[in-house]
């Protein structure tokens, strides 16, 4: 006879089981399948470092690595800081007009990506809808953002400034009124208010965001395909070259465990964050 | 299984062959790489390789071809420019020896570089057959390399331009015919070879030339081909077939890092 505690700990794991095989299945196992392949020689299997060497040896992907961080952090740094400035718009100026783009500004989250990526080639592209809108005024406006960095770095923005200021507004909106009329009471000026108030009390917010966007960024593919240009390119189309067209499997393994670690200094990052307690939090 | 035309009669009036395994592979259509270019700017389209490259040096900026690896058109660009350069036999052989003979057309490619479309500064390849195509009808380029079914029922359903054409360069781009099979396992034999039997009938041939514009393979002197008439200027039966096999992804990999890589 079972003892009752023993049965429940039996239940307890059955409904674990699935969710737990699921995982190792689709996502421990590629992983850690991946990371041996990247040590593998090709031809012989034997252990090699060359298929990392690779990567940090061809000069070629040596900048397709530096292109990629440029044009990530790039997003990172001005979808925040334009993210930041709608959020504090967004909580504390009481308009009609503010709360109707508080409304609006979460629609590009529900745009399929592809979608919004052909809809904005077709405005930004040099035969595109400026340039035809230009051409009435007798203007050959050409932007030149195809197939280049800033075309994408635009294109990352529309993806990722909603998303950033969905999560910087919830961090200002936990913000008390009272503690900034309590500032503005002792004689606090607006600026003294926001670099002693605000800013501390949502930096948190903006560093998770920070990390969840520089994440999101660093695999992309639709993006970087359709409006990247040829050299260098973004790690996600110099995988899709490995993979796809040249079949080296070993090669794609090692690319993707590099694009892992730059994924897990972001992600460190937003863990040692949400750790680390704040001064005043600790009692 | 090994195909008795007997039971194939329509069969007798198409004339392409299979490059590969003839016995056993039907040819019903075909389709090939052809130049499309926008006739409101280029009246007289160029008729051979060296036109096109006199062309391009005379309008820089207005020609682009897709990345290989990315889109059969541009495959098709490239490999036709390096096998210009080696002996017919190569372009259809997977032998190794081959790789060594490239650097004559590399070079070409290279030379050609400068007078590519650009963008934002840097030469752009595009990736994709679409990704040219778009060019093209959106004005930005005059020509490029792509497919005739592709661009011919584009242009029919009107996702491009009417002024848009297509032309074969002499040596041609290549091309390829699509070929039917009978599987060994097949439990319907007779059903099989009537059905391609029908699909080599005038009739169904000019189905296809509707709905995927296809090169019929049987005389279509008879067919209505409004809308599709540039098709009657491709003949299947000169066809340039290129199987390099393997040697593709090597080929590849060195278009991305001595032309691509070039900006």
């Amino acid at each position: 006879m079972m003892s009752k505690a023993f049965k429940q700990k039996l239940v307890a794991y059955g409904l674990v089981m699935p969710a737990f095989l699921v995982v190792m299945m689709t996502v421990a196992y590629p992983i850690l399948s991946a990371v041996i392949q990247s040590f593998q020689d090709e031809k012989t299997g034997e252990f090699t470092l060359d298929n990392y060497l690779y990567f940090f040896t061809e000069p070629m992907q040596i900048r397709n690595i530096l292109y990629t961080l440029f044009v990530v952090i790039m997003t990172v740094v001005i979808a925040i800081v334009v993210a930041y400035l709608l959020a504090l718009y967004l909580r504390f100026v009481k308009s009609k007009i503010a709360r109707a783009i508080g409304t609006l500004y979460l629609l590009p989250r529900f745009v399929p990506a592809m979608c919004a990526v052909y809809a904005m080639i077709t405005i930004i592209r040099d035969s595109g809808l400026i340039n035809r809108i230009g051409a009435l005024f007798g203007l050959d406006i050409k932007l030149g953002l195809m197939y280049h960095a800033s075309g994408m770095i635009v294109m990352n923005l529309w993806f990722n400034i909603p998303f950033a200021a969905l999560m910087i507004t919830a961090g200002l909106g936990a913000i008390p009124d009272s503690i900034i009329e309590g500032a503005r009471d002792v004689g606090a000026s607006k600026l003294k208010t926001f670099t002693s108030m605000i800013l501390p009390l949502s930096i948190k917010d903006v560093v998770v965001a920070s990390t969840f966007v520089f994440m999101s960024n660093v695999g992309s593919f639709t993006t970087p395909y359709l409006m990247g240009g040829n050299s260098p390119k973004m790690l996600g189309i110099a995988l899709f070259d490995q993979f796809n067209k040249y079949m080296s499997y070993n090669r794609s393994a090692a690319l993707s465990v590099i694009m892992f670690l730059i994924c897990s200094v972001s992600a460190g990052v937003y863990i040692y964050t949400n750790l680390k307690e704040n001064d005043w939090e600790k009692q | 299984m090994k195909l008795d035309t007997s039971k194939l009669p329509n069969a007798a009036s198409v004339t392409a062959k299979s490059s590969v395994t003839p016995d056993y592979c039907q040819p019903y259509r075909g389709t090939t790489v052809i130049l499309a270019y926008d006739s409101e700017k280029v009246p007289t389209p160029p008729a051979t390789m060296d036109e096109l490259v006199e062309w391009m040096k005379a309008n820089p900026g207005r020609f682009a071809y897709n990345t290989p690896g990315t889109g059969g058109a541009g495959d098709s660009f490239v490999r036709s420019s390096v096998y210009n350069f080696l002996p017919e036999e190569a372009f259809t052989s997977d032998d190794e020896k081959w790789i060594g003979e490239w650097d004559e057309g590399f070079a070409f490619l290279k030379s050609i570089h400068p007078y590519m479309y650009s963008s934002g500064g840097s030469i752009v390849y595009p990736n994709k057959n679409q990704g040219t195509l778009d060019l093209l009808n959106q004005g930005e380029i005059d020509m490029c390399p792509n497919w005739a079914d592709m661009v011919l029922s584009q242009r029919a359903s009107g996702a491009i331009r009417d002024s848009i054409k297509i032309t074969q360069i002499q040596p041609s781009l290549t091309g390829s015919l699509q070929s039917m099979v009978i599987p060994t396992f097949g439990s319907n034999e007779d059903g099989a070879y009537a059905f391609m039997n029908f699909m080599l009938s005038p009739e169904a041939q000019e189905i296809m030339v509707r709905d995927m514009a296809a090169i019929p393979l049987v005389d279509s002197s008879n067919m209505d081909m409004t809308g599709y008439e540039d098709l009657q200027g491709l003949d299947v039966s000169n066809f340039r077939i290129q199987s390099i096999g393997g040697l593709s992804t090597s080929f590849n990999e060195r278009w991305d890092n001595e032309i691509g890589s070039i900006g």
